[in-house]
């Protein structure tokens, strides 16, 4: 198989599952399950903070009072680009030190 | 941009024609990231032009497949000489999260079979832990979110592809930092009830131990399940009533 056809499959089998879902959803789901997709967003959210801080060990401390910094500026005002700013100011000036 | 508690309950509304305004803010809310995501996307040009790909099968590869995990998995498995069902299954395996997420946006948007076709086509882990700020989830979000985070993960690609390794990376700088705390800022007001915080906790957990042992769409998936279904369980056990009476999502339409 040539490579262009090796990667319109790969898009295609891809496609499939990222399509899936969405209309999968349309169809009745039990209540068990329903309730489960509910906590979909906290818990896929968690594990891309987990995984994003993570992503450099040797960064370590000054990335997670930072983050620490700008979740407890997020919870006070409830603001995006404080969150962004408390956390990148934090960052900046820790990693000066 | 105001996050999800300063919305009143949305119960049983249904998702409006499909938004402009919507578009635009996922679009915008998207922009932070793409720090990260062009360098990775030169990356990858790099990478799959060292493996012989030509600069249209690379280029081509981010406008089809736009999953950064199956593409450089690809890549070197192209390199080694795999063939088809290696590629086609290994690009299913690291995106099978997507499934996850895509039946939890379906449960809370009503729209048509087109705008989902679309969305889809967009959707990424990152396109929906950003589209999810804001109050409630729309496709349209939803759906500028993926087309921001498209269209800088080609341009990328588009540079690596052609320009190869002269462009500096702005990850030294510590810049990409921005993404967890874009995370970080739409998880937080999410956090309302005991239901919630334990969903956070087991996919924390869950997330820990996965994430140096797996592909960044297994830690999804695995933390993704885990948490939530402790979260559902622990919400049917205790909940109905004061602010653990709903789901942090606002419920389904």
């Amino acid at each position: 198989m040539t490579t262009v056809a090796a990667i319109a499959a790969m898009a295609v089998a891809v496609y499939v599952v990222r399509v899936g879902g969405l209309l999968l959803a349309g169809q009745p789901i039990p209540e068990p399950f329903e309730r489960v997709l509910a906590f979909v967003p906290v818990a896929t959210l968690t594990a891309f903070v987990v995984m994003s801080l993570a992503g450099r060990p040797e960064e370590g401390a000054p990335q997670l009072i930072a983050a620490a910094a700008a979740g407890i500026a997020v919870w006070r005002t409830r603001r995006v680009w404080v969150c962004l700013v408390v956390g990148m100011g934090v960052y900046a000036l820790l990693r000066l030190v | 941009m105001r996050v999800a508690s300063d919305q009143p309950s949305l119960h049983g509304t249904v998702d409006g024609p499909w938004s402009r305004t919507e578009f635009i803010r996922g679009f915008v809310a998207m922009a932070p990231l793409w720090v990260g995501a062009i360098p990775v996307g030169i990356a990858f040009g790099l990478a799959a032009r060292s493996a012989a790909l030509s600069v249209v099968e690379t280029v081509l590869m981010s406008l089809t497949v736009f999953s950064a995990a199956a593409q450089v998995s690809a890549v070197s498995l192209i390199d080694e000489g795999a063939p088809v069902p290696v590629l086609v299954g290994t690009a299913v395996a690291l995106n099978l999260q997507l499934l996850l997420i895509g039946l939890a946006v379906g449960r809370q948007v009503r729209s048509t079979w087109m705008a989902r076709a679309v969305a889809a086509y967009l959707l990424t882990d990152a396109a929906y832990g950003v589209a999810v700020a804001g109050g409630r989830l729309t496709l349209a979000r939803l759906t500028g979110a993926g087309a921001s985070m498209f269209l800088a993960w080609n341009i990328g690609t588009g540079l690596g592809a052609v320009a190869g390794a002269a462009i500096p990376d702005p990850r030294r700088l510590g810049i990409d930092f921005v993404a967890p705390l874009m995370f970080v800022a739409v998880l937080v007001p999410l956090l309302r009830g005991s239901a919630a915080l334990v969903t956070a906790l087991v996919a924390g957990a869950v997330a820990l131990l996965l994430v140096r042992v797996a592909p960044s769409g297994t830690v999804v998936l695995g933390a993704g399940l885990a948490g939530s279904v402790a979260g559902a369980w622990w919400w049917g056990r205790t909940g109905s009533s004061g602010r653990d009476a709903e789901p942090p999502d606002g419920g389904s339409t």
